[in-house]
């Protein structure tokens, strides 16, 4: 039973990471350079807009801050174990971890809501972006359920989770760091490994063509049709 | 332009202040390691034939207690920059067992020890006699086993005793681990303070008993905790601070934040960022003809 568990964890955790990193890099050059204009999060806004809004806007709020503190957690563990050295830092980052964690799941969740009872939005749903929906909602549940039950991740993830993902990157994949870890923790590094897998096929590409030039650009001027407020005139 | 003359008195002022503050730590200092440094330098002074007859000198040595035991300079350089990766006679560690050498001839020794300053330093010629001489002395193991009980000693009579209130401190990080390990909390907890992606300790000392407990901690014995505590060991002296804890914690009240209050602060603070969000977007998401139909509204009431 052991062997055969050890044997499931080198597939899972060794192999597979390699075969979506592999997918992922093919899959995204060749769409790009095949399909240049289907990089995109095909934005069904012109057909439903309100719900839309307030689906997108806290989902990736909570998304892109979630995202950072994996990727900062990935880059610079020792601060972050340097951070949480003292409690009240310790904290202050567990529960900012929470509180945009859940923003995420409360957009993700109307998101899904807005997408199967919306008719005009249905019908441009594929069974992809179903199955998407789900791995994204099974990610981010069991991200706040790691964070409810397992607490202090942010350390833990800085001591295990870090050193696991540099040794992906090395080609000496080291499973030692994360064997022992519970199951939850397992399914969410394994339903992120799917996530990446997948990306390239779905509409999760228009994170790789976000306008970043937005943030820098300068600002642009827009002339309203309606008179301009008296008190400027 | 006086007051800038002014300033510029100050600060040389300062600055010959600050010079004269450096001297006076930097004298200290020469001073400080001066007292154990006379005994080995006396001995190498001695030169060759001196460490040889040491060897007989350590056996009485523990009897006669510090004075004596600090004469054996070889084994405690060896001990410094060689029992890293050496042993003499305890078989090989990352470079070889060099009970070998004692059967080589010092002039082809001395080379190769020389040739280990690309791992250790600059060895000085002097240091580099006393290897040899130790190396190539019969009771070598004997001399060195004695400088390593020589040492522990040394490290025992430097811990504190256990304190119990130090431990808590180290279980919750209140207090950082010394060589930057992560605090037990976590991962553990004890009474219901604490992580939970490892066991619960709660009780743990009347289960496993002080010796397997201590040795567990400073062993690091399961693979998770291997992995996150690799290159950033758990010290004796901390070992026993937190084994004295857990010995005492059913006794106590400890100080980390319990989680519950935490899921709730996350729970009110994505509420109060969803509020936020639609407090600062709610004019928003009108579009242009509701405003517009609005306007008309409001022009043809009025």
């Amino acid at each position: 039973m052991a062997l055969s568990s050890n044997s499931l964890d080198i597939v899972l955790f060794a192999a597979l990471p390699y075969l979506v990193l592999f997918t992922f890099l093919l899959v995204s050059i060749q769409r790009y350079r095949a399909q240049t204009f289907s990089f995109s999060s095909l934005s069904s806004q012109l057909l439903e807009n309100k719900r839309h809004f307030w689906a997108l806007v806290p989902f990736h709020y909570g998304i892109l801050v979630v995202f950072a503190g994996h990727l900062v957690a990935f880059l610079i563990p020792r601060s972050i174990v340097l951070w949480n050295s003292q409690p009240l830092r310790l904290y202050v980052l567990e529960v900012t971890g929470l509180v945009f964690g859940i923003l995420t799941l409360v957009g993700l969740t109307e998101m899904i809501a807005r997408r199967f009872t919306n008719s005009k939005v249905r019908k441009v749903t594929s069974r992809l972006d179903a199955l998407l929906y789900l791995l994204l909602l099974t990610q981010v549940v069991s991200g706040i359920a790691l964070a409810v039950y397992y607490p202090w991740g942010s350390s833990w993830f800085a001591t295990n989770l870090t050193p696991y993902l540099w040794s992906l990157f090395r080609f000496q994949p080291d499973l030692t760091y994360i064997t022992g870890l519970p199951i939850l923790a397992k399914l969410h590094i394994l339903n992120a490994f799917v996530v990446i897998g997948l990306f390239p096929f779905t509409r999760l590409v228009h994170i790789l063509v976000v306008p970043n030039p937005y943030l820098w650009r300068k600002p642009q001027v827009v002339r309203w049709y309606r008179p301009a407020p008296r008190n400027l005139t | 332009m006086d007051y800038f003359i002014h300033i510029r008195t100050r600060i040389w002022r300062r600055c010959l202040a600050g010079v004269a503050a450096g001297l006076i730590v930097a004298w200290g200092e020469a001073q400080e390691p001066a007292s154990p440094d006379p005994a080995p330098a006396s001995s190498a002074a001695t030169e060759d034939p001196a460490p040889l007859p040491p060897p007989s000198e350590p056996a009485p040595a523990p009897a006669a207690e510090t004075p004596a035991e600090l004469s054996d300079s070889g084994a405690q350089l060896f001990m410094q920059k060689c029992a890293g990766c050496h042993t003499v006679g305890g078989g090989a560690l990352t470079g070889p067992d060099l009970k070998s050498t004692q059967t080589w001839p010092k002039q082809n020794l001395e080379p190769a020890i020389v040739r280990m300053e690309k791992n250790v330093g600059k060895l000085k010629p002097e240091d580099v006699q006393l290897l040899a001489d130790l190396l190539l002395a019969p009771d070598a193991a004997a001399r060195i086993a004695e400088e390593q009980k020589r040492i522990a000693k040394q490290q025992m009579a430097k811990l504190e005793p256990a304190n119990a209130a130090v431990g808590r401190a180290l279980f919750f990080g209140h207090k950082p681990l010394a060589n930057g390990g992560l605090s037990c909390a976590a991962c553990h907890a004890v009474n219901g303070h604490g992580g939970s992606l490892a066991a619960d300790l709660t009780g743990s000392f009347a289960k496993l008993g002080e010796v397997p407990l201590g040795s567990t901690i400073e062993g690091v014995t399961f693979p998770l905790m291997q992995a996150a505590y690799a290159g950033r060991p758990i010290t004796k002296q901390e070992t026993m601070h937190l084994v004295k804890y857990l010995e005492t914690a059913p006794a106590q009240v400890s100080s980390g934040m319990s989680v519950p209050p935490l899921h709730a602060a996350g729970v009110v603070g994505a509420g109060l960022a969803v509020t936020g969000l639609t407090r600062y977007y709610r004019r928003r998401n009108r579009g242009v003809r509701a405003a517009l139909v609005q306007d008309a509204m409001r022009r043809s009431r009025s």
